[in-house]
């Protein structure tokens, strides 16, 4: 993991999202640590770390296939949060967006798939 | 002879008697005194309660072979269904009831029903599953095929759970979108005291048109409710 990469994946995000970023995280998963991000909320990634294992586990049980790369959840005061998958790695990066300030093909089309790019190179380093 | 004969019989029968009143007396004596005999009796109790924990648990076997057998029943339908469109019904109002009032049920829980008939009419391609779940009981009051409410109500715990996390039990309405494997996406629209649940085949619906076109349009049917 090149972490000087991944410093730059964040501000990769952060550019393309043009001041819509309110925070992001990226951590390990199970762990519930961070090991980059932005505006950067311990108890948050902790939080969607368990929201992604309840929302793994209930997916399983319900017999649906599991989660590909991302989810996405509207929350309360126009902000969203995105929630990238990297399952192979055992990294999650969680995102929270301001979604008066962008629409969400910007954000699920250029910022996500431009984030996970950044994401692999650094992770492969 | 003869008499001999026939009164010898007589005789062991009284004598039989004698024996049994004798016994009888004896363990008459012995039901409060003796302790093997308390002992025997505490044994024939023991084993009369391990003999009806048997029964139980032989019970018990039984209902947890029959529960799988049907979960395996629940989940091949499902999984067979993710690639194939559910069939189609006249009404595809097939509600879990178990009242006697189902009649009083259905008209109560009907206009959300007809909120979601009427935002997805126009795109049933696309769409794998629908249904409506009350998120406080999690009892599902309307879903598309009868192999659903299983899987409804697993997705129900996750809803309450990620509700409870979050703390955010608003009337604001909410909603979740999962990118899943097999080109499938999860959009679960959140209301105060419902959810909708649609499973969205990606090859025949963009995210788009969910995000643009069907999240208004279920936010505006439901919000003319409120206001009728």
């Amino acid at each position: 993991m090149n972490v000087k990469k991944l410093k730059e994946a964040v501000n990769v995000l952060n550019e393309n999202l043009d001041g819509a970023l309110l925070a992001t995280d990226i951590w390990g998963t199970g762990t519930g640590t961070a090991i980059a991000g932005y505006n950067q909320n311990p108890q948050a990634t902790a939080l969607f770390d368990k929201v992604t294992d309840y929302m793994r586990k209930a997916l399983k049980g319900a017999g649906f296939p599991d989660i590909k790369d991302y989810y996405l959840l509207e929350m309360e005061n126009n902000a969203m949060a995105v929630v990238l998958q990297f399952k192979e790695e055992g990294f999650q990066w969680g995102m929270l967006v301001d979604s008066n300030k962008v629409n969400l093909g910007m954000l699920l089309n250029i910022a996500v798939p431009a984030a996970r790019k950044a994401f692999l190179e650094a992770y492969n380093d | 002879m003869w008499n001999f004969f026939k009164k010898e019989p007589k005789k062991q029968v009284k004598k039989k008697s004698l024996k049994k009143e004798r016994h009888k007396s004896i363990s008459k004596k012995n039901k409060t005194s003796n302790p093997l005999d308390v002992l025997d009796r505490t044994l024939d109790k023991k084993l009369k309660e391990i003999h009806e924990q048997k029964i139980i648990l032989d019970k018990q076997k039984d209902i947890k072979k029959s529960a799988t057998s049907i979960k395996t029943h629940i989940d091949k339908p499902a999984a067979i269904n993710f690639k194939q469109k559910p069939p189609k019904t006249s009404n595809e109002k097939s509600i879990i009831v178990t009242s006697d009032k189902k009649e009083t049920v259905q008209t109560y829980h009907s206009p959300f029903i007809k909120v979601l008939s009427n935002s997805i009419q126009d795109i049933e391609d696309g769409i794998l599953l629908a249904g409506i779940t009350e998120i406080q009981t999690n009892k599902v009051i309307f879903q598309k095929t009868s192999t659903q409410a299983y899987t409804l109500s697993v997705l129900g715990n996750f809803i309450n759970q990620y509700l409870n996390l979050i703390d955010d039990h608003s009337s604001k309405e909410k909603f979740l979108l999962i990118h899943l494997e097999k080109d499938m996406f999860l959009y679960i629209q959140i209301f105060k005291r419902y959810y909708y649940t649609i499973l969205i085949d990606q090859n025949n619906l963009s995210i788009g048109h969910v995000l643009n076109i069907l999240k208004p349009e279920l936010i505006k049917n439901y919000n003319n409710l409120k206001l009728k």
